[in-house]
């Protein structure tokens, strides 16, 4: 059975590590950071290797690597009040397009919006996966997965406003810029900025 | 309100969703290096995570758990293994050639790694500050010390703050413990999670010195500087042609180098570099030695104010001294392949951590 477990191992590696640190870059960690999230999502996959689902393992491997995340902002936090220290280097936000485009816009909305939208829509847009495997990573039932989306979808178009077009139009400028509400930011399910 | 039956009933939300398709069109991709799972860094992970498993037993084994800031600098290490012998590769393709300073580091790595598990070692780091003037004033010299056992993953180490305050810190099984003085009394205390970004915020050393040959190997560019003893033992000496090259950040002794390559005081002196790199490695491969020096660059500027005339700043009479500083560190390893143990204090007090902005009391 060793073997077995080292190949399999080796093939879910080879597989899924890709998803994993696209997982920790579009939830802005970076550098040592997201090196730390998938070395630890992967020692808990072998740890746990009879657990990973063989058929659609990269829920899974997402949930765990939500988990790692979670810890980690909680340790950021936990470091930053304890020493008022600036947050490591290596962490930071990737960068907006440097046209300022339409991508920069969506990704405005998207940050604009509270933390349960945002993350439902970065599982199922950025991160690939239905709402039902969203579901498994959010520890949620798969209605509840899909309203959420539904409800993140509404509004993200709203942020957005009429300028974005369908697939295929063409570029028409930026949409419009919004900022977040003061007080929307900041729940405990933002772990962006504790993660910074 | 909205209607369940609203709701698309596809899984294939991105893909049928014009928005969330247009939202996935924009999503920040990393860099092709890192999403590889054969990048030299990638193949040294999975060496590492399955390196508990022996593939003999009927049950495969569990890895024992390491800090994830373990895990990462052992893959580094490997990878830096990895590049070392491409780089060897090239540079002696055919026959027998004298060794090269790429082949003995990259011996060097992987011996440590394997060697070090036993011994000792004890670090030094001293601090001059010198001012523009000649070093009158800001003279002076602060020296620290750092006494490392090694047993496996565990690890205790004494310090010596410029001979004036000492503490201790061990980490036995993953579970942190220091000790503290304070006002001549000392308190051991204890905290469980050693991951993460906590660690730093309670020991001045954050480092295993373990990991700093890996560390260094893969851009200092080691030339071979001949031969020499350290401790009574042959050793080659190679010596980094391009310290300025390593990323000082990077390096596990960041901390340890007084925070100057990695603090909140870089912004204010700006910054610092290491100029001097060497390495002493034995003839079984066993690093032996490491020394480096860094100087704060550019020399930052304070305004000296005399008593006599303590508004100088605002009338401008005040003298503007440049001061550098300069620290050498200077770590040896010793008692390689004597075994130690390393365990708890028997008394100790469990700390929340976010009680840690201030000296815990005693």
């Amino acid at each position: 059975m060793g073997m077995d477990a080292d190949a399999r191992f080796r093939a879910l590696f080879e597989s899924h590590q890709a998803a994993v640190r696209r997982y920790a870059h579009h939830r802005a960690i970076q550098g040592t950071d997201a090196d730390d999230i998938v070395a630890e999502t992967f020692t808990v996959a072998w740890r746990k290797l009879e657990d990973v689902p063989a058929d659609d393992p990269v829920p899974w491997l997402l949930a765990v690597a939500a988990n790692v995340r979670r810890n980690q902002a909680r340790s950021a936090r936990r470091y930053q009040t304890a020493l008022g220290r600036l947050p490591r280097a290596g962490a930071a936000p990737p960068p907006d397009e440097p046209d300022g485009g339409e991508r920069a816009a969506l990704r405005r909305a998207l940050a604009s919006l509270p933390p349960d939208d945002r993350e439902i829509l970065r599982l199922v847009a950025w991160d690939g996966l239905t709402p039902q495997q969203a579901a498994v990573v959010l520890g949620c039932p798969g209605g509840t997965a899909r309203a959420r989306l539904h409800r993140a979808r509404r509004r993200l178009a709203a942020r957005l406003g009429p300028t974005v077009k369908a697939p295929g139009a063409a570029r028409a400028g930026p949409a419009p810029q919004r900022t977040a509400p003061t007080g929307q930011f900041g729940d405990t399910d933002d772990l962006e900025g504790a993660a910074r | 309100m909205t209607r369940l039956t609203d709701m698309p009933t596809t899984d294939d939300h991105a893909l049928a969703d014009p928005l969330l398709a247009r939202l996935g069109a924009a999503r920040p991709e990393p860099p092709d290096d890192v999403l590889s799972p054969r990048s030299p860094t990638n193949r040294a992970l999975v060496e590492e995570i399955l390196a508990g498993h022996t593939g003999t037993d009927a049950t495969p084994s569990r890895p024992v758990r390491r800090s994830t800031r373990r895990v990462v600098p052992r893959a580094a290490a490997a990878a830096a293994v990895a590049a070392a012998m491409v780089g060897a590769v090239l540079v002696a393709p055919f026959g027998s050639t004298p060794p090269t300073a790429a082949g003995v580091m990259r011996d060097a790595v992987a011996a440590s790694e394997e060697a070090l598990g036993t011994g000792r070692a004890a670090l030094t780091i001293e601090t001059r500050t010198t001012d523009s003037r000649g070093g009158d004033a800001m003279d002076e010299t602060w020296r620290d010390s750092y006494d490392y056992v090694f047993a496996g993953d565990d690890v205790a180490v004494t310090m010596s703050f410029g001979g004036s305050s000492t503490g201790e810190r061990r980490i036995v099984d993953g579970e942190l413990y220091w000790r503290v003085d304070y006002e001549g009394r000392s308190t051991w205390f204890h905290q469980t999670d050693v991951t993460g970004p906590d660690l730093p915020a309670t020991n001045d050393v954050t480092a295993d010195p373990r990991m700093l040959l890996a560390a260094l190997a893969p851009t200092a560019a080691f030339e071979i500087a001949g031969e020499d003893t350290v401790d009574g033992v042959d050793v080659t000496h190679l010596r980094a042609a391009a310290p300025d090259a390593v990323d000082g950040r990077a390096l596990g002794l960041a901390e340890a180098m007084g925070g100057y390559l990695e603090s909140d005081a870089t912004d204010e002196i700006g910054g610092s570099e290491i100029v001097g790199l060497d390495v002493w490695v034995d003839d079984d491969d066993v690093v032996r030695r490491i020394d480096i020096v860094t100087t704060t660059t550019p020399p930052f500027t304070i305004v000296e104010v005399s008593e006599e005339d303590p508004g100088a700043t605002t009338t401008g009479s005040a003298t503007r001294v440049e001061v550098m500083q300069v620290k050498t560190a200077s770590l040896r390893f010793t008692d390689i392949g004597v075994t130690n143990t390393v365990v708890p204090p028997t008394e100790f007090t469990d700390v929340d951590v976010t009680q840690m902005a201030d000296p815990p009391p005693p």
